[in-house]
């Protein structure tokens, strides 16, 4: 078996809350080989969230680890994480700078494996690059290039944001229930962009889903969550897996 | 009328180069720093004493750049590594530096007037020298305004940008937000002491009490800037501040020839400055909601 492209290794994370401490994540073990797209699901406060937040390290291990291409992340701070690690916010407002113009966004993403330098942030070589990837979205994303962010919508936002998660190197992509605040019709464009983008750069992929339906019917592997603990894990490559299977476990 | 205009183009462009350093930080960065009341004055003093020891003017003005640029170093370790507050971290600094300019002047105020400065060297007693310190303060807010307006649109300025629009984004593009803080504040403040050096050796003169109020006069200058020049692109915002600077003080020294006691000034312009906030009618709303929002 090759070394797991990520592992979780017996992690724990509880917070402390009025009604004393909250455990949100419960020995939590799993490898994730790479390229492989796995969806996770589970109702609210089952720990999705904190299990995205955990590996891009916005919040810190209790106990166990989180090990990337065999290296420990933990102590690794969340800034120097996403040189490798791409992430999209459920909040389309969260992953993109709205006075900034939507080619410098795309231009700081594609920079993420390095420092900051003095050289000119718009990098005029790489616009084609960025057109034919904001093209995917078929949205008119690629169009917009010039504008300030703040003037676009939030599909459109999501998209961009989708977009800046997978440039720069991104090893591994994370994506946290990106959709949900979209509608029906842009939400469907938005996910057959995404889902594009990962299997055309093979990222590895944990995205995070309310909707069974997106569950099973997109991703190689799906994951159950329920009050912090793994209550299903099993492979879907052939989209065999149904609804009623999830649901009853939940 | 001709010297109305002339000490008014001088003071602007002093003050101009003030308002692109507080822009950087309360509207690029985000960031409402209350250092600069303290690293105005820092930059006066620092010029002052090192004139006072026979430092040359030129040096002189480099090195109270960089111990202004200190003087934002620390607010930004206060807030970043102490976790207090952005207001706290500032108004703790000046008030340090309240004591601490005082310690670097040995005294309330110095007079540079047998002293060179970088004005001094020009001068001569004829019409035209007369408009040498105006040139010079020309030339110099010019510097500034392509030197900012470069660093701005460098990955390094695009970046602290981004942090003050938006940090997760910052941190999900893999941007040290806490390093890009500190260069912020470090290049608004020393901005901040350059401009203050640059208005004590055009006052011939350093004291302890000139930096008082300096943030409200910034803020009026970059308010009226949006008057004229709508801020639609980084040039456009930094030559606002630089507008906004000249006429205030145009503004200024009319109010000063019609009879308008000087003392009076800081109530008048803060009464701008809250008349722009309340009504949020005003041009520069965009600025002053993000002077409000937080707070």
């Amino acid at each position: 078996m090759p070394i797991p492209h990520l592992e979780m290794e017996n992690v724990t994370v509880s917070f402390p809350s009025s009604v004393g401490i909250v455990t949100a994540l419960k020995d939590i073990s799993i490898k994730i080989p790479a390229g492989q797209w796995l969806t996770v699901v589970g109702g609210n406060g089952s720990g999705k969230t904190t299990l995205l937040n955990v590996i891009s390290g916005t919040v810190k291990v209790e106990s166990g680890s989180v090990i990337l291409d065999g290296k420990s992340l933990n102590g690794v701070p969340a800034y120097r994480r996403c040189r490798r690690i791409g992430r999209v916010f459920q909040n389309p407002l969260d992953g993109t700078a709205p006075t900034l113009s939507v080619f410098e966004n795309l231009c700081l993403a594609a920079r993420r494996s390095r420092a900051p330098t003095v050289r000119g942030l718009l990098k005029r070589a790489l616009r084609d690059e960025f057109r034919r990837i904001l093209a995917e979205f078929k949205i008119g994303l690629e169009a917009r290039l010039d504008d300030p962010v703040a003037v676009l919508s939030g599909g459109l936002r999501q998209c961009l944001s989708v977009a800046m998660a997978s440039l720069g190197g991104v090893e591994l992509l994370l994506l946290d229930e990106h959709l949900a605040a979209l509608d029906a019709k842009t939400a469907q464009l938005a996910l057959v962009g995404t889902a594009e983008l990962i299997t055309k750069m093979r990222l590895t992929t944990i995205m995070v889903v309310h909707d069974l339906g997106i569950a099973t019917g997109y991703g190689d592997r799906v994951l159950a969550l329920k009050r912090g603990g793994i209550v299903l894990d099993v492979m879907n490559d052939l989209r065999i897996l149904k609804q009623e299977e999830i649901r009853n476990v939940l | 009328m001709l010297a109305l205009v002339q000490t008014a183009l001088e003071q602007g462009f002093i003050y101009g180069i003030l308002a692109m350093g507080v822009v950087l930080s309360f509207r690029l960065l985000d960031f409402p720093d209350l250092t600069i009341d303290g690293s105005f004055t820092l930059g006066g003093a620092v010029t002052a004493i090192l004139i006072v020891h026979s430092v040359h003017p030129v040096v002189a003005v480099f090195f109270a750049c960089v111990v202004g640029g200190c003087a934002g170093l620390l607010t930004g370790v206060l807030h970043g590594q102490l976790k207090i507050t952005k207001l706290l971290s500032g108004i703790l600094v000046m008030t340090m530096l309240y004591s601490l300019n005082l310690r670097i002047m040995g005294r309330a105020n110095i007079s540079l007037l047998d002293r060179p400065t970088i004005f001094r060297w020009l001068e001569r007693d004829d019409v035209i020298s007369r408009w040498t310190a105006a040139v010079l303060l020309l030339v110099f807010v010019t510097l500034v305004f392509f030197l900012l307006k470069w660093f701005l649109s460098t990955e390094i300025g695009g970046a602290i940008r981004a942090v003050g629009d938006n940090e997760s984004m910052a941190v999900s593009v893999a941007l040290p937000t806490e390093t890009l803080k500190l260069v912020g504040l470090a290049v608004s403040n020393a901005l901040v002491a350059l401009s203050g050096s640059l208005l004590c050796q055009q006052q011939a003169f350093a004291d302890i009490g000139v930096g008082v109020g300096t943030l409200v006069t910034a803020l009026a200058s970059i308010i009226i800037g949006e008057v004229f020049v709508a801020p639609s692109s980084l040039g456009k915002l930094l030559l606002g501040c630089i507008f906004g600077a000249v006429t205030y003080f145009t503004i200024v020294n009319l109010a000063l020839r019609l009879g308008i006691a000087p003392t009076d000034l800081k109530l008048a312009t803060a009464l701008l400055v809250i008349l722009a906030l309340a009504t949020g009618m005003l041009p520069g709303k965009e600025m002053l909601l993000v002077v409000r929002r937080k707070y």
